[in-house]
């Protein structure tokens, strides 16, 4: 006998204020365990709460169904493409926990769903040694091009009455996806998110309908919440997914952490990767330009995102934090004319949209820029509807939603009765149109690769200063496949050893490239240092803070086989034979080991008469995949690349960085300490009165 | 302490220390914010007192435009507050009776005010022990500036003070390097773009920092008991570290590109955290004129005479 009713799985979501507690009379207990005793079959009371979705794979053919084990043990979801109801031995389908975390005062429990069908709904009920949960049920994301909707917004942790309200709008709205961009909860505690997974019920339709979220590290927020309380797919908490085959890709990133970096690099390499999605959107905490006075600039958001967004042409970006509301016309980053490192380009720009006010007090929007396109002050989420030719976005103000009628699965993109939508003299909806992907079409191609053969001189012999040079005679250099190096015993070819060490090893590389270069990535495995040419030019170094020269030793240890990453100057390249030379370094003359391989990626223009530009409209486009992405490898220091400060406005190629700073930072901490250290004079200066 | 020169340096440290923790906090306040929103929207601490005494509901008073409008007064005049109390630590201190407490009064205030902003810190930072603990010696400094102003303090009990300062500032600071919390993408961002080093080294070397930061800790604790060329190197660290962390807010933050947008946000960071390198070169300076192991036995207490002396010079 199963007492839950079936149509309302959270019976006392909008019944019973969720900060009280029942505190039932002794003769309703009584009459409960009575009750109880009676009781023939099943569960009365489910030992499982705090129920949520998310995604950390392939959309269109898993999900992950965590809850909150309250007692009981055992947990299995059963799920199947019927309505089964509570029945669960009814379903077809049964699957057990995949990862428990013991966090924020919970038992939470996920079970990773696969293997399921694109576009479909599924029903579910969770059951344990004593309880059954109510039914709920979800829909996976289309495999091909088919118009979805989602719920973006942010800041929801300390104002619970809008909370709770942005909530219902998702229970309304009944979108495919819910990106909330961080700061969930106000001090990150335990009490704090068990409100905030009970407020979070209200999501759930009346109808069991549950939506997947797809959660964003904030500053209130830390690492382990998002990755313990939502099973992310990393605790860095940076991820990307594809939506309806070649159409959309919905980037998470963490403005918490470094944005340059690691994250940088995965985010770079993650675009060129889907450079025919039709779509791209991305979801992040920290605003580039806050649009309210108070809150600094994202300057290091700026720096190393906004270039790669307008390089790959993100459609639209969502941020958060500032509490209010704004939107932006769409912009691309540049140095002149403009407007805090911005301006307006219609036709190659990324949107900006947010900042962030699902549950929190509003700030006044008193930094609206001359590209800014409306502001304003109010709790609100945002509704976009990804279509096969365009993204809508309108901004739901949701302290009216209690009396809006809910959208119809029937017809998910109409706005129903009484449902609110904020109305700007700029217009009530933004229309973000598909365009053409320059570099769609433009697969990257790995023309060097890990385990390829170079030739190579570990003789101890200074070969000068211009052995790097694209004529360098390197005909009399032994040769061998990578890794190349000693010391840990993963070598395929094994190096000289000697003792002391060489300082430095010398390897070259010929390629040769049909056409012209328009992005090149990088990808190097060295201890403990490495320096890499490409015709002559010196591109990218790492701990060769003390030059190059073939006497001196690597600037600081790498770890063992070390992996860095980083974007090259295309124009360093030429139509022919090009000569990739690198030098690794040994830290000194007793190290262990020395290691090195060598990818290059490049993305070659295309031929004469060719399909360049191809994409937009969801279409045709190919080299996309599906699925779940998130980086973990690392980035250096490249030193041969565009300053991106020119990048706007240039076409093709990636940008790099130039750490120039870094020789005068380490110079100036050693005079300091030098000058702190020195041997003190008998007499001060000061003491002498 | 030891000479008049040496007062005199200290008196000097410290005003400049204080100044510049004032001045840096007051461009914060007056430009930018400050986390009193991390109080004054504390929904589970305050929602009852703003039933109780606003008549208001939890959601009609945080989207309220007064309510709003009041924070960011309150702000406005806490900068003010600290632009005032920058100014006295700077001024000579005054002859009259009446206006040398005045003075010390400012700096005083000025001081608890700091202390206050620490406490916002902890708060707006999901109530982490270390954000505390990082900024002691920002508004230890003016404290210490205030006694030694009153003169009249043995110097171990000055330098035991200084000590304590010194080590919770970068015992909190280390709490942080070696990843006791997360280690705020921030300090690697300023690592990777100070030193021009990759995130895995800068992860690295922020660790190695973090110890040495514990180890500075300690050492600083325990000086009495220490050798002093250990203790005299360990403070030169302290120093450097103080001023590297403190500079990388501008080294590695100021752009040529937006040069007077990022100097609007970051000068001030590294200003108001100069204490950081001073304080413990006050505590170097003091070591090393220490030349007599009597001299901790016998502390050599400063008069008001002696103080008024020296800050009016």
């Amino acid at each position: 006998m199963n007492l839950l009713p079936f149509m309302n799985p959270v019976p006392h979501m909008n019944t019973m204020p969720l900060t009280k507690t029942f505190r039932p009379a002794p003769l309703f207990v009584a009459l409960g365990l009575l009750a109880g005793s009676l009781a023939t079959a099943g569960p009365a009371v489910a030992d499982t709460a705090r129920y949520r979705l998310s995604w950390r794979d392939d959309p269109s053919t898993t999900m992950v169904v965590g809850w909150d084990q309250t007692s009981g043990s055992g947990g299995v979801v059963h799920y199947g493409k019927t309505d089964e109801g509570t029945n669960a031995s009814a379903y077809p389908l049964s699957q057990g926990v995949d990862r428990v975390t013991s966090a924020f005062g919970m038992e939470n429990h996920f079970v990773r769903l696969n293997n399921l069908e694109p576009d479909t709904a599924y029903y579910f009920v969770i059951r344990d040694d004593t309880s059954t949960s109510p039914r709920f049920w979800f829909r996976t994301a289309p495999a091909t091009p088919k118009a979805f909707s989602v719920v973006a917004g942010g800041d929801s942790r300390n104002n619970r009455t809008p909370r709770r309200n942005g909530n219902q709008v998702v229970a309304k709205v009944r979108p495919l996806v819910v990106m909330l961009g961080g700061d969930f909860t106000d001090d990150d505690t335990a009490t704090q998110w068990r409100n905030w997974f009970d407020d979070w019920q209200m999501s759930t339709s009346p109808d069991g309908r549950m939506y997947p979220m797809l959660a964003t590290r904030g500053n209130h927020d830390s690492n382990a919440s998002i990755y313990e309380l939502w099973d992310t797919p990393s605790d860095r908490n940076h991820y990307a997914l594809t939506f309806g085959g070649t159409m959309a890709r919905l980037y998470t990133l963490n403005s918490e952490i470094a944005a340059g970096g690691n994250q940088r690099a995965w985010l770079d390499g993650d675009l060129s990767d889907h450079a025919c999605i039709t779509f791209k959107l991305a979801q992040y905490h920290k605003p580039m330009r806050p649009h309210t006075s108070g809150k600094s600039e994202g300057q290091d958001e700026y720096t190393h995102w906004s270039d790669l967004f307008f390089n790959h042409r993100l459609d639209l970006a969502v941020e958060c934090d500032s509490h209010m509301v704004k939107r932006t016309w769409p912009l691309v980053p540049a140095t002149s004319g403009d407007d805090e490192g911005f301006v307006r380009d219609d036709d190659e720009g990324t949107t900006y949209i947010g900042e962030g006010c699902w549950g929190a007090p509003t700030r006044t929007p008193n930094d609206s820029k001359s590209w800014t396109r409306a502001a304003g002050s109010f709790n609100q989420v945002n509704w976009i509807q990804v279509h096969p030719d365009r993204i809508e976005v309108r901004t739901l103000p949701t302290d009216s939603i209690a009396g809006a009628d809910s959208v119809s699965d029937a017809d998910p993109f109409s706005v129903p009765n009484n449902l609110e939508v904020w109305t700007p003299t700029s217009g009530a909806v933004v229309t973000v149109p598909a365009r053409e992907r320059p570099d769609c079409g433009l697969t990257p191609e790995e023309v060097i690769a890990f385990g390829d053969t170079w030739s190579f001189h570990d003789q101890g012999v200074d070969l000068g200063p211009n052995w790097a040079a694209p004529d360098f005679e390197d005909g009399a250099w032994a040769s061998g496949p990578g890794q190349l190096g000693y010391g840990d015993g993963d070598e395929a070819t094994v190096l000289t050893d000697a003792d002391p060490n060489h300082p430095s090893v010398y390897f070259r590389k010929a390629i040769d490239l049909p056409r012209p270069v328009l992005a090149a990535q990088l990808r190097v495995l060295f201890d403990d240092a490495v320096a890499v040419w490409v015709n002559g030019a010196r591109v990218y170094d790492v701990n060769m803070d003390d030059g190059t020269d073939f006497a001196t030793f690597a600037s600081a240890s790498s770890s063992d086989n070390e992996e860095a990453q980083a974007t090259l100057d295309a124009a360093g390249f030429v139509v022919g034979r090009n000569v990739v030379a690198a030098m690794v370094k040994q830290r000194n003359g007793s190290s262990s080991d020395v290691s090195f391989d060598l990818s290059l990626r490049v993305t070659l223009a295309p031929p004469p008469g060719g399909t360049g530009g191809a994409g937009g409209n969801g279409g045709g486009a190919t080299g996309s995949g599906a699925g779940m992405s998130q980086g973990s490898t690392g980035a250096g220091n490249p030193t041969g690349g565009s300053n991106r400060t020119d990048a706007p406005g240039e076409d093709g190629g990636g940008c790099s960085y130039v750490g120039a700073k870094g020789r005068w930072g380490w110079l100036a901490a050693l005079l300091g300490l030098g000058l702190m250290l020195r041997r003190p004079r008998r007499r001060r200066d000061d003491e002498g009165g | 302490m030891g000479t008049l020169g040496g007062q005199r340096t200290t008196a000097w440290l410290l005003r400049v220390a204080a100044a510049c923790t004032f001045f840096g906090a007051a461009w914060q306040h007056l430009r930018w914010d400050a986390p009193f929103w991390a109080l004054a929207f504390n929904e589970r601490l305050l929602e009852g007192a703003v039933g109780a005494l606003l008549g208001m509901t939890w959601h009609e008073y945080a989207t309220s435009p007064t309510v709003e409008r009041t924070i960011v007064g309150i702000v406005k005049a806490h900068g003010l507050l600290y632009a005032a109390a920058g100014v006295a630590a700077l001024l000579p201190s005054p002859s009259h009776g009446r206006w040398r407490r005045a003075q010390r009064g400012v700096l005083s205030v000025g001081a608890g005010l700091l202390f206050f902003l620490s406490w916002l810190y902890f708060l707006d930072h999901n109530r982490q022990v270390g954000a505390l603990l990082e900024r002691t010696s920002q508004w230890a400094a003016p404290a210490l500036l205030v006694g030694w102003l009153r003169g009249a303090q043995p110097e171990g009990r000055f330098r035991a003070l200084l000590s304590m300062a010194i080590a919770l500032t970068f015992f909190g600071h280390g709490l942080y390097a070696v990843g006791f919390y997360e280690v705020p993408g921030a300090f690697v961002t300023m690592i990777m773009n100070g030193l021009g080093v990759g995130e895995p080294t800068a992860v690295t070397l922020l660790h190695a920092a973090g110890v040495l930061d514990f180890v500075i800790a300690g050492v600083v604790l325990l000086a009495p008991k220490l050798p002093r060329r250990l203790v005299l190197s360990t403070l030169a660290w302290a120093v450097a570290w103080g001023a590297l962390t403190t500079l990388a807010r501008v080294w590695s933050n100021v752009s040529w590109t937006f040069f007077e947008e990022t100097v609007a946000q970051w000068l001030h960071e590294a200003v108001l955290r100069l204490p950081h390198a001073v304080l413990p070169l006050v505590l170097f300076l003091s070591v090393r004129r220490r030349t007599r192991p009597t001299d901790d036995a016998n502390p050599t207490p400063t008069t008001p005479q002696t103080s008024k002396a020296l800050c009016l010079s």
